[in-house]
Parts: structure tokens; sequence; C-alpha cells
């Protein structure tokens, strides 16, 4: 007990409030310190290293796991598979819509003034109450803070939240800090599409502020608005799975899926330029 | 004499490179590992582990940096873990301190209430942030808690290695 009254303990503890105090007020005001980016552009090589170790042991971890899962899962396959013989026209519906998805692959074709960077994923979040990422590549690739991240499939993953020279973090659309501007393709409903804690866990999240009376169905592609000019109109956000209304406020809310998976992707496409959509 | 100092410094540099990896692993590890969806408290139990073990001015550089190092690397945006390690460490060195026999007990004690701090804490962000807290505590911190229990056996036993091979003559 008497080293916590010694000089040492007492120096070593101020230092300690200093560097945190420093750091989270740093965060908040959202400004990146040389500190960070210099540690976080050492750390890159190390990261990759760590974050290769870590998808090669979720590859085992899931094996052990969710073997019984996967056991039963490969019996009803089994199954299927005699049945699906019978549904070789299906096929054709399902090459279909690969062609549809491979539409998504050349988006870049799509659009001319989409410039993209791709990165590797090479760290995630260290705490439990944050769906971050690190990047890496950074400002070096031209990538800022503010830039818009998609998929290999084309859907918008989020948005890069900080950059250094070699590194970029980023935060997904399932982090409850989140929120991007969205309509309904088919009838142009607006409304904020933002992360959600309890849907967040499933891969979900939740289109808000849906005027009464819009209309919204199970099955409606939500794309970016534009507006605001953090993400350009027209990516793909995912596809409406639910749309519930509040018995006592009459508000709507639609639960949507992301088009891009929100977790275990390694690589993704960082939107560098892009034309600002301007609303008429 | 000269040997000693060397022996001392070879330690220091291992443990500090032990806890680096602890640090890593954390936010480029278990993201890919986790259980029941969280992640545990990796770097804190091997902080405490240390802490048991090493000298007390070592540690406490350690810990705090370890911490920082974590909170930096996992892109946090709240920097608690060089002050949270540093009390959780000494903690653990004061327990076994009066406890000499008691030395996985101590870590043990000292992680499992550093762990259901950490673990709180971001059941309050996430209420904050818009979550129910008691839904946050069931499916978040409860979880982490757990995890962080199951990683601090390997972890205590690996220190316990590093520091049989490594003796410190002053613990």
């Amino acid at each position: 007990m008497k080293f916590f009254k010694s000089k040492f303990f007492v120096i070593t503890a101020l230092i300690a409030v200093i560097i945190a105090v420093t750091f989270t007020v740093m965060s908040a005001l959202g400004y990146s310190s040389y500190i960070k980016s210099g540690l976080n552009t050492v750390l890159t090589p190390f990261r990759l290293l760590a974050d290769k170790t870590g998808e090669a042991l979720e590859g085992y971890a899931a094996y052990i796991t969710e073997f019984d899962r996967l056991k039963a899962e490969n019996k009803e396959l089994k199954n299927r598979i005699e049945q699906m013989q019978g549904e070789v026209q299906a096929a054709a519906a399902i090459r279909e819509e690969n062609e549809q998805f491979r539409k998504y692959l050349e988006i870049k074709a799509e659009h001319l003034d989409y410039t993209f960077e791709n990165a590797a994923v090479i760290g995630r979040e260290s705490n439990n109450y944050m769906t971050v990422f690190t990047l890496s590549k950074g400002k070096n690739y031209g990538i800022e803070a503010g830039m818009p991240i998609i998929a290999e499939n084309g859907g918008l993953i989020g948005g890069v939240t900080d950059a250094g020279g070699t590194w970029a973090s980023a935060s997904s659309l399932t982090d409850p800090s989140s929120a991007v501007g969205a309509y309904v393709e088919r009838s142009l409903a607006a409304g904020i599409v933002s992360g959600d804690y309890t849907l967040g866990r499933s891969g979900l999240c939740k289109m808000n502020y849906i005027s009464d009376g819009a209309d919204i169905q199970v099955g409606d592609r939500i794309l970016t608005s534009g507006i605001g000019s953090v993400y350009p109109r027209g990516l793909v956000i995912g596809t409406v799975t639910e749309v519930v209304t509040d018995e006592n406020t009459r508000s709507k809310y639609a639960v949507v899926r992301p088009l891009a998976e929100q977790t275990g992707f390694s690589s993704v496409m960082v939107l560098t330029s892009y034309e600002k959509y301007v609303e008429n | 004499m000269k040997k000693a100092a060397v022996y001392r410094g070879a330690r220091i540099i291992l443990t500090s490179v032990y806890l680096f990896i602890a640090a890593l692993a954390q936010c480029s590890v278990f993201p890919h590992i986790r259980l029941l969806g969280a992640i545990p408290d990796f770097a804190l139990c091997a902080t405490v582990c240390v802490s048991c073990f090493e000298e007390k001015r070592v540690f406490c550089v350690l810990a705090v940096a370890a911490g920082f190092l974590l909170d930096l690397a996992g892109g946090s945006a709240y920097v608690v873990s060089p002050v949270l390690f540093l009390i959780l460490a000494a903690a653990a060195s004061a327990a076994v301190d009066k406890f000499p026999s008691l030395r996985s007990v101590c870590a043990l004690a000292v992680m499992l209430a550093g762990s259901a701090l950490s673990s709180v804490f971001s059941a309050v962000i996430l209420s904050v942030r818009g979550a129910g807290f008691g839904d946050a505590l069931l499916h978040t911190s409860l979880p982490q808690l757990l995890y962080s229990a199951v990683v601090f056996i390997p972890v205590y036993l690996l220190t316990k290695l590093h520091y049989t091979v490594f003796k410190n003559e002053k613990r």
C-alpha cells in the first residue's frame, strides 16, 4: 500500500491521467495528433500480421464452436440438393441475379466521376461499444476522413473517420453513431439510415424519420440520398426486411439489411472522389 | 553485477514485447474470434498478470504504455485504459504483497474487477448511444466478462512461465 503513496506512482498516475484526458478531448474535438498518426503508422505492418493471424484463427474457432450446427446444416443441405435438382430453372434466375451483382462490381464504369482506392482491413475495434476498423492505406493514397467506403459488391459499408499517412480508421453503418441520408429507390421516400445497438448485433440497421404515409415495403432497395454531400447519391445501402409502425406515435421505421456484409470482409474500396449531389 | 543488469534488461524487453503483442491481439486477433459477440479484455488480463510478477516501477510504466497502445490501436474514442491499467496493476501488485501465496487468486480477482469495470463502461457508452442499459449489460458486458475470465487461465500460465524462465529476484 506504501507504493500507492510513493512519488514514482503518483507521477506515473499523473502522466496517465494527462495522456487520457488529452487524447480523449482531442478525439472528441476531431483532431488527430502526430503521436497517434506516428504510432498507427509504425503499427500498420504489425497489425496486418496480427489481423491475418486472427483471420486464420477465425476459421478454426468456427470449426470447433459450430461443429454441431454445421453438421446439421450439412445434412439438411444434402436433402435439399435432391430437391434443388428439380429446380434447374431457378438457376437461370440466380444467374440473372449474379449478373446484377457483377454490375455493382462495374460501378466505377457506371459512375465516371467515382475514383476508388482499394484497401485491406488490418484491424478492428478493441472494445465492445464501437464498430470500427483500420484500413491499410491512408493519406499517402489520397484517403481522408469523411470518405465513403464500399464493399466489393457495391454496398455501402460506412465512412472513414480518421486518416494518417499509411492507415485510416473507419466506422460501419451498423455503428450506433453513424447516420446516412437515404431514400427508397422505388418510391423516393426519404429517411435517415443509422446504426442501432439491438439490430446491429444481427448486422442490421434502421431507417428513421420516414414521413407519415411514405410508400415503403419489405424488399425495397435503400440508396444514399446524397443530401449533406457526405456520401454521393445512389450508393446501395441495403434492402428493407421489415417495416415497423409505432402504435403510440404512428411513426414508421424500417429495418434495413445492408448489402455489404458488416463483419468478416477483408478488403474494401474507398471512394476518394465523386461529384457532390446538388439538391434541386 | 553486469550480468544481472543484462538479464533484467532482457526480461523487461521481453515483457514489453509480450504486452505489445497482447494489445495488438486484442484489436486484431480477438475481433475475429468473439465469444457470444464480445471481445475479451485480453491486454488488461496480461497487464494484471505481469504486475503480479514484475518490479513495481517497471509494471507501472508498462501498464500505462499498454493501455495507451490499446486505445490508440483499437481506435477507441475514449482513452481511459492507461489510467485503468495502472490502477489495476498497482492493485494486483499490492494484493500479491499482502497474500504472496495466493498470487493467481489475487490476479484473477483484480482482473475480474477490472474487466467488470470495463464491461460496465461499455454498457454505459452503449446506453448513451441509444441501447438499453440492461440489454447492453446482458448482451455485451456479461459475455465480455466471461470471455475475459476464460482467457485469464492461459494468460496467467504463460506469464508464470515467462517469469519462471526470467526470474524476478525483487518479487
